[in-house]
């Protein structure tokens, strides 16, 4: 008897809690998921537009084939840019119109040193990225998914048009990484193009090369940032270890190194950017390979600008880069026999400027991100007239 | 005893020391915001919880003296093991070395480390309240006391001497030697079984070896793993003050400081950009600044880039005076600045510095980190800016800089510095806002004035003037700078929103900062913060409610409701952390956080829970324990938590001066808030044991409970309840929390007999 009215009264117990646990849990959803919810599972279907590049594994499965990392996507997932989803066996980018970083900035914040010195630009960016940089300077952007952000609709013809109002002399796509937003951006430079904007692009060279050839025909000039020259870094800032169905199909570095070239072929206007980062690349002899393999496959010609790292996103137990590990780096590929290199990031430098490969003038004297002198006329060196290879007039 | 007495307020020293130790530790190796000192805190009551829990069901067939001696030569090993053990583990956490990590890494960092320490602490108490049960009414008050005692010893010990003159390891050595004493001690003369066989002696005398031996080699032991945690770069020194630790690398001649394992300053080449930028701004807005006030970091070129202007004076307000000791001795730059007549350098609190001030300043420059703990939001409330206005001439300006993104703002981000925007635009008429990848705040106390100004003319004739050597400023960069195109796209997001402030009492930024650092560390856990934004204060009704219905569904059945005395500890264990941490938090925005006496305030809140569990104790031995006067408890914690707040409130709200009664007060309160948490512990242990007679077992689950409460308490009210809800919000969750378990332990008395 006794025992029973224990077994009873422990069952009760027990219901008793679950119950008021699942009460609990029930309400607490009712109220919570309407602010957590809606934004994943109702993308604003207005901004859905079918992506390019992209082949079908079989009825609902796709692979995405923009960037080297080849994303086999299943239906109602997204690629690892989380830009690109598959909707019953077909692709769609849903970033077209979704412009949520604008700003008018000058041209050497790009960096671009060789297009029309101290001119304002008119800049673009969406979410996303297909890298993870534990360094990245905007990841908010960058890392974040096209839902955390305020909804926006900007056509190609407003931008261009509102470059156009800002007096800027071109539209740059910059901020996060523009392949993963291909398909507007294709958009906006051909519009920009036919308007007689100059249009350029800042990436981490990771897209494929039949995208990018398309993509070049309206381009007039590109950033790349070459991380680093050890594969290594490359499987860090790609996530290879971590990322699951999403390992790029090829190795992230031999797909940069391929995507270089290809622009080097095309005849668009190029610059390299190095971030040097104390401890994890900075190492010099690898620095000279680099340098050596741009001489040797994109021309001494090729600015490359060595920029210091400052902690950043979850990099912030490093210091900043040693202005001395910048300037060893510079001699470096001014030996190796590359022409134009460029210190960033440490304003007031005198490697800040360009200089004449010939007579050793400056040719262009820029503090910070600002152009105090300009001595090139029509692309030569006002003093010898040795040709300084840029864009530098207008078509 | 005497010797058991002696024990257990060894094991409260112990257990005291060695957590401000590993938190310090857990600093350097982590980032040491409120969400990851919330998880380190509640990981370390979390495994003494989870080690008392288990050792309660497991002691009662034991016997005493021999295990607790055990007990504590187990802990004289662990206790510097703990240390080096966290020290190596630091190159695992991240994936490389340089990036910071995150809760993942903080959480199983912090278990793998605090296991055996805390679990041992658990058994230990556990134990000890089996050995008193033989001869003691309230063997587990008594326990609870002596450990709480111990805990006030250690601190102050820590506090006002072995900070200043011992490194790491030789506190924890001499922690070993004593915790080696007492096992000894504990032995001796005892009739135990006698212990037979090679295992123990060479336990014994491994133990007796090793502790001498560190004792002996603390100070290269401390040295030599200490680098661990630096791999990769070049150490030149390292310290630890009374507020953290302090090091400086060398890199290609590139000298860097580091405060807690996070960069503090560059020498020579800092980031140029940033610091002429936060600093020339604010000194070209006005027409002839003198005196300057600067709040923040000042070495990496700050300083430097004031004194180009023709101030009179600087006034340097620095918390650490190690800091700038460090800094003169390595930077050559650094000690010709600070050597400088103008430059003068005053070593306290930067807010109690601006509540006591008489001066009357041209420009104040606050250069700060953004508020990820509560203690750097004391620099961006309201209240703050009040004060600030009090002391700058009407024709002054104020600049406040925070983070941020030229073309795109991130929800956080936005909310962060939007909350801060409002309360320097609610403390100041007039406001300018600049873009850019940190947003400056300039602002001044008068209107019509033309300060501060947008006219680049204005500004560039002042540089000019002023002959300002510059890396990055000329017109072309002013004309960038206050480019209204820029401005209109950089700052659309300062203005939509509800207008709210953060405020001393409701320190909104943290919650925005913290829910920040997760978005950028855990992109998955990004819709955790989101989630507690839903739960407003209406939801306190929930538990009360809960219970009631409880109470009436199981009257008649008392049994069910064994689990409320535990509940009841629980949430007085929960109340007294938030209470805690809602005082040192005031006392710190009235009195500045100045280490000694910061360390006196939180050491009152352990003098209040030892003389509550003391008087409690003498009671019980008296008068035996009633159910009744446990509902009688949870009501004073209930009162208790609504009239905190509104005794704080005297002292914090707006324009309310200094009151010199603070410093009296607010201990005073933090030690009556742990006396009542001190009265429930025993009394709930006595009237468990009347009705279970297990000592150990009831012991260990009351212990748990308590510290289970404790550790949720001070992890919801470091970075939801206090940040979110503020301080009266927190307290209101409090006093509902405890209303439940008030509702539910009425049914105790029911149950009896």
């Amino acid at each position: 008897m006794e025992r029973d009215a224990k077994g009873e009264g422990r069952r009760l117990r027990f219901g008793f809690e679950i119950a008021a646990l699942i009460l609990f849990l029930a309400i607490g959803l009712m109220v919570i998921s309407p602010g957590i919810f809606t934004g994943l599972f109702s993308p604003s279907s207005a901004n859905l537009r079918e992506a390019m590049y992209y082949s079908k594994l079989d009825e609902k499965t796709v692979q995405c084939q923009l960037c080297f990392r080849g994303c086999i996507i299943r239906d109602g997932q997204r690629g690892f840019c989380t830009n690109r989803m598959n909707i019953g066996g077909r692709l769609y980018t849903m970033v077209y119109g979704r412009a949520t970083a604008i700003q008018i900035d000058p041209v050497e914040k790009e960096p671009l040193y060789h297009v029309f010195p101290g001119s304002r630009i008119f800049c673009i960016g969406t979410p996303g990225c297909n890298f993870r940089c534990s360094f990245c300077q905007n990841w908010p952007l960058a890392h974040g998914k096209v839902e955390d952000f305020e909804e926006v609709d900007f056509s190609p013809e407003e931008l261009v048009e509102a470059a156009i109002d800002h007096n800027c002399t071109g539209i740059h796509f910059t901020y996060n990484e523009p392949t993963v937003f291909y398909e507007y951006m294709l958009e906006i430079a051909k519009k920009a193009k036919e308007r007689g904007l100059t249009t350029a692009f800042h990436s981490n060279c990771a897209i494929n090369p039949e995208p990018l050839r398309l993509l070049l025909r309206y381009m007039d000039a590109v950033t790349i940032d070459l991380k680093s020259f050890r594969a290594s870094f490359y499987e860090y800032v790609t996530e290879q270890s971590t990322s699951g169905p999403y390992t790029p199909s090829s190795p992230p570095l031999d797909n940069v190194l391929k995507t270089l070239k290809v622009i080097r072929e095309e005849g668009v206007w190029l610059e390299v950017v190095n971030l040097v980062i104390p401890t994890l690349n900075d190492d010099l002899e690898m620095i000279r390979e680099m340098c050596t393999w741009i001489r040797d496959n994109l021309g001494p010609d090729t600015p490359l600008h060595f920029n210091r790292f400052f902690p950043a996103c979850r990099l912030t137990k490093l210091p900043p880069t040693p202005v001395e590990a910048l300037e060893r780096a510079r001699e470096i590929a001014m030996e190796v026999g590359l022409r134009y290199v460029y210190i960033g990031n440490v304003p007031g430098h005198e490697a800040n400027s360009s200089f004449c490969p010939e007579c050793k003038e400056k040719v262009v004297s820029r503090l910070h991100f600002t152009v105090l002198e300009n001595n090139l006329v029509n692309g030569r060196c006002k003093f010898c007239g040795y040709e300084i290879p840029g864009i530098w007039k207008s078509p | 005893m005497g010797r058991l007495t002696t024990a257990f307020v060894v094991m409260g020293i112990s257990c005291s020391i060695s957590q401000i130790l590993l938190v310090r530790e857990f600093m350097i190796i982590f980032y040491g915001n409120e969400f990851i000192l919330g998880v380190i805190f509640f990981n370390w009551l979390l495994c003494i919880a989870l080690g008392s829990w288990l050792s309660g069901r497991l002691v009662d067939g034991l016997r005493g003296a021999g295990w607790l001696a055990l007990a504590f030569s187990l802990t004289s090993i662990i206790i510097p093991l703990q240390i080096i053990l966290l020290r190596a583990l630091s190159g695992w956490l991240a994936l490389v070395r340089g990036e910071m990590a995150g809760l993942p890494s903080a959480l199983s960092a912090s278990l793998l480390a605090l296991l055996p320490f805390c679990s041992i602490h658990g058994f230990q108490f556990v134990i000890g309240c089996r050995v008193y049960a033989e001869r003691e009414r309230s063997p587990i008050g008594k326990v609870y006391m002596l450990d709480a005692a111990g805990a006030v010893l250690g601190g102050l010990l820590f506090t006002f001497l072995l900070v200043h003159h011992l490194s790491v390891l030789e506190i924890c050595s001499g922690l070993s030697l004593l915790n080696l004493l007492t096992a000894g001690l504990l032995l001796h003369g005892q009739s135990l079984p006698r212990v037979r066989g090679l295992p123990p002696l060479i336990f014994i005398l491994l133990t007796v070896f090793g502790v001498l031996g560190l004792a002996l080699e603390a100070r290269r032991v401390d040295e030599a793993s200490y680098r661990w945690i630096w791999g990769g770069l070049h150490l030149l020194h390292h310290e630890n003050s009374a507020y953290g630790n302090i090091a400086v690398t060398r890199r290609d001649g590139q000298l860097d400081f580091w405060i807690n394992g996070m960069p503090l300053f560059t020498s020579q080449d800092p980031d140029v950009a940033y610091v002429e930028d936060i600093i020339h701004l604010p000194l070209l807005q006005h027409p002839s600044p003198e005196r300057v006030l600067l709040l923040g970091e000042g070495l990496g070129g700050a300083l430097r880039e004031v004194l180009k202007h023709p101030v009179k004076e600087v006034f340097y307000i620095e918390l650490d005076s190690t800091v700038v000791e460090v800094s003169k001795r390595y930077s050559k730059e650094a000690s010709e600045i600070l050597e400088e007549p103008r430059v003068k350098v005053i070593y306290t609190d930067g807010r109690l510095y601006t509540k006591e001030s008489s001066k009357l300043f041209d420009v104040i420059i606050v250069n700060l980190p953004p508020p990820s703990t509560l203690q750097l939001n004391r620099f961006y409330t309201l209240e703050f800016f009040d004060e600030i206005r009090r002391i700058l001439d009407v024709r002054g300006v104020l600049s406040t800089v925070l983070p941020s993104s030229p073309a795109y703002i991130v929800e956080e981000m936005a909310d962060r510095n939007r909350c801060i925007y409002n309360a320097i635009k609610m403390a100041f008429p007039s406001l300018l806002a600049l873009p850019g990848d940190h947003n400056l705040f300039l602002a001044s106390p008068s209107e019509g004035v033309g300060i501060p100004t947008s006219d680049i003319q204005t500004l560039y004739s002042r540089l000019l003037e002023r002959g300002v050597e510059s890396r990055i400023f000329n017109e072309r960069y002013l004309t960038y700078r206050f480019d209204p195109e820029r401005a209109r796209i950089g700052l659309a997001y300062l203005s939509p929103g509800d207008g709210e402030a953060n405020m001393d009492v409701r320190p909104l930024a943290v919650y925005y900062e913290l829910a920040l650092w997760n978005a950028m560390m855990h992109p998955p856990l990004r819709g955790l913060f989101k989630a507690f934004e839903v739960f407003d204060l209406r939801w306190l009704l929930f538990p009360p409610a809960l219970s009631a219905v409880a109470l009436a569904v199981g009257r008649g059945r008392p049994r069910i409701f064994h689990r409320a005395i535990p509940l009841a500890v629980f949430t007085t264990g929960l109340a007294g952390m938030t209470f805690n941490i809602i005082i040192l938090y005031s006392y710190q925005i009235l009195c500045g956080s100045l280490y000694q006496e910061v360390g006196v305030v939180s050491t009152s809140f352990m003098l209040g829970l030892a003389s509550g569990g003391w008087y409690m104790g003498r009671r019980i031995s008296r008068t035996g324990g009633e159910a009744s006067k446990l509902a009688w408890i949870e009501g004073g914690v209930i009162i208790h938590s609504l009239i905190l707040p509104l005794i704080l409130n005297l002292f914090l709200s707006r324009f309310q001066p200094l009151l010199p009664s603070v410093r009296v007060v607010l201990p005073a309160l933090n030690c009556a808030s742990g006396f009542l948490v001190g009265l429930m512990f025993p009394l709930a242990g006595r009237v468990s044991l009347g009705r279970y007679h297990h000592a150990g077992r009831v012991a260990g689950s009351l212990y748990a409970s308590d510290l289970l409460g404790g550790c949720s308490g001070s992890l919801a009210s470091s970075i939801w309840l206090v940040p979110f809800h503020g301080i009266q919000g927190a307290c209101l969750a409090v006093a509902a929390l405890n209303s439940a378990s008030l509702i539910l332990i009425r049914s105790v008395r029911e149950g009896r007999g």
